[in-house]
């Protein structure tokens, strides 16, 4: 039975039937979270073609009914104590929408509109989910859990989703729904098996929903331990139906560790541009290039790499000797005569080099995890990843990077100055995820999307390079990828001001201007997490 | 230009053509140029839409003043006035 359309102020964008949505109350499962208040958000909204089914016990649902006046609701009986699993497949089985949504929490206002509009403007949309929302204290409703876009990485690492998910119906029954054995995370599994064979997956940056407390339809009987046992589960069954590897609990709880399996050794080349100058680190006088390619001898763990150094011609000889000691036959030496150009000497660094996979890095920057090559090579052997970038710390252990974020126009680090062990918001510094870009101080990209994209641009000789150079790679389709699994140390002053040439920042805006608005994979903006360069 | 590593590979790297590096960076550049072209081109596009639908939301909302019922009230009101500037400044001058 559907609930009649209130039309008023609809218009759909085409002619066609309107795709109908149907709206899944389980007031049994939501328990103490205000059924009540539920359905009234469901049922204040214009509803063109929606259907709401009210799922659960008998005593329940029809206590909803009764309760609320709703008596064009659908509703759908189960047993007494039924399982999450038996009542939301019960609901689904019953669903007549083209696509279904689980309501846990208040819909906030319009949000059915803006679904069901969402929904016409997209025929190969097959998930959706939004914002949370919360009202402040004027009564104004502001989004309080701002969701970034699509991000399939982050996704194995995080349910970063929340319980507001619009799925294609014949997509949730193709993947038979929930699954038995997930208890507390019955909604992640679903959300990992449906996004494996989505065709489209749509953030949609609007408050959809507006949670009182945290938690959805899944079971919510079992202990923590119990749901992250289930969670870790369902990402390892993933992990095996998708690119391999294995799960681990990560540095935060509902976070994991994904440990990818490497697709042979292939060899990768890391391409140092310096000037063999030196620098006062740790109160000792260093020679920075000697430090970095000592690091990657001794504390790396994955031997097949040749270290392309770019010379200026001012580099001291005694450097080069000491070069040639630590590295051996794994060393190329590569001189640079000309004006001073970053992007230039990577460039030639990398023509000269042989590697199927290229890691940029800077001469001051120290290796911290062993496996720092292993944990970025994995990731950019996933054939749509096009670069992938690691977790900088200070001297002191804050931390330098996390990804950049590109935002009205302007470029800057995630996580800038914040302590070593921070999470960030959502667990953003401890988990993989899909980022706009990432700074090429250490940045893995396959060797073939470098050429693709023309590499550094002559046009940014010493800023914005790994900007423009980020753009080009998501510009031509690939996945760019920040993990905190891939630590270094980078010697860079946090206090060093920064010496922009207006000339690049216009170049930059001129390029790019137009897709440095609104960050996709940040969608808070700058706020406290991010130092602006 | 050579490229110099520590031992037999020293004579392999350094004998690496000069016109070879050079080819393959100009191929970089070549590269980066046009992408750089077709970006600045694809801004510029975005600003030309961004300015129409601007241009279009003011002709919109001049469209939706003049019709209001307190413009055309108010051109009522002053109708008189006007009227008497269009014959005054008709008037020849003496």
């Amino acid at each position: 039975m559907s609930v009649p359309a209130h039309e008023q102020g609809f218009e759909p964008a085409k002619q066609e039937p309107a795709p109908r949505l149907t709206l899944m109350v389980l007031p049994w499962a939501t328990g103490q979270r205000d059924a009540a208040a539920i359905l009234e958000s469901v049922r204040a909204q214009a509803l063109p073609g929606c259907e709401i089914l009210v799922v659960g016990p008998r005593k329940t649902v029809v206590a909803a009914g009764e309760d609320h006046g709703t008596g064009a609701l659908a509703r759908v009986t189960v047993s007494d104590s039924p399982t999450a699993v038996e009542a939301f497949n019960a609901g689904l089985d019953a669903a007549s929408g083209e696509f279904v949504v689980a309501v846990d929490h208040p819909l906030a206002d319009a949000a059915v509109l803006t679904i069901i509009e969402t929904i016409h403007a997209h025929d190969d949309l097959d998930v959706l989910y939004g914002d949370d929302g919360g009202q402040d204290h004027a009564g104004t409703v502001v989004p309080t859990d701002r969701r970034p876009d699509f991000s399939p990485e982050r996704l194995r690492s995080q349910m970063y989703f929340g319980t507001f998910t619009v799925y294609r119906a014949a997509l949730l029954r193709d993947v038979g729904g929930y699954r038995a054995g997930f208890p507390g995370a019955e909604a992640y599994d679903l959300a990992l098996r449906a996004t494996e064979r989505a065709r489209f997956v749509l953030h949609l940056p609007r408050v959809l929903s507006m949670p009182r407390e945290p938690g959805g339809t899944e079971s919510g009987a079992g202990s923590p331990q119990t749901t992250a046992d289930s969670e870790l589960r369902a990402v390892s069954e993933h992990l095996d139906r998708t690119i391999g590897g294995s799960a681990e609990p990560g540095r935060i709880s509902g976070t994991f560790r994904i440990r990818r399996s490497l697709h042979g050794a292939p060899l990768v080349s890391i391409i140092i541009p310096t000037r063999g100058s030196s620098a006062v680190i740790r109160g000792e006088s260093r020679c920075l290039v000697v430090e970095a390619v000592r690091g990657i001898v001794d504390r790396s763990d994955y031997a097949s790499v040749e270290i392309v150094v770019v010379v200026d011609d001012a580099t001291p000889a005694p450097v080069i000797e000491e070069l040639r000691v630590l590295a051996g036959d794994r060393l190329v030496v590569v001189p640079w005569s000309e004006p001073f150009s970053f992007s230039g000497k990577v460039n030639r660094g990398v023509v000269c080099s042989r590697g199927d996979y290229l890691l940029l890095l800077n001469d001051d920057t120290e290796v911290i995890a062993p496996d720092w090559i292993q944990s970025m090579l994995a990731i950019a052997q996933q054939p749509d990843v096009g670069m992938v970038g690691a977790m900088l710390y200070f001297e002191d252990g804050s931390i330098q990077h996390a990804g950049h974020l590109y935002d009205h126009g302007n470029a800057g680090h995630i996580g800038f100055g914040w302590p070593h062990d921070a999470p960030g918001p959502n667990g953003a510094f401890v988990v993989d995820r899909e980022v706009s870009g990432v700074t090429a101080a250490c940045a893995v990209l396959p060797r073939q999307v470098y050429f693709e994209v023309g590499g550094l641009s002559a046009v940014f000789p010493g800023n914005y390079n790994d900007v423009d150079l980020s753009m080009k790679v998501t510009g031509a389709g690939y996945r760019i990828i920040w993990t905190p699994w891939a630590e270094l140390v980078h010697f860079e002053s946090k206090t060093r001001v920064p010496t922009i040439g207006h000339r690049e920042l216009r170049a930059i805006r001129a390029r790019w201007g137009h897709r440095m608005r609104r960050d996709p994979y940040w969608p808070d903006g700058p706020g406290d997490f991010v130092k602006r360069g | 230009m050579t490229m110099d590593s520590p031992d037999g590979a020293d004579e392999a790297h350094a004998t690496v053509a000069d016109q070879w590096v050079l080819d393959a960076e100009r191929q970089l550049f070549l590269v980066d140029r046009i992408i750089g072209l077709e970006a600045e081109l694809a801004r510029v596009e975005d600003e030309r839409r961004t300015y129409d639908d601007r241009v279009a939301a003011a002709e919109a909302e001049l469209v939706k003043l003049t019709s209001s019922y307190t413009w055309r009230a108010g051109r009522k009101v002053t109708g008189g006035a006007r009227w008497l500037r269009r014959v005054v400044s008709r008037k020849p001058r003496a």
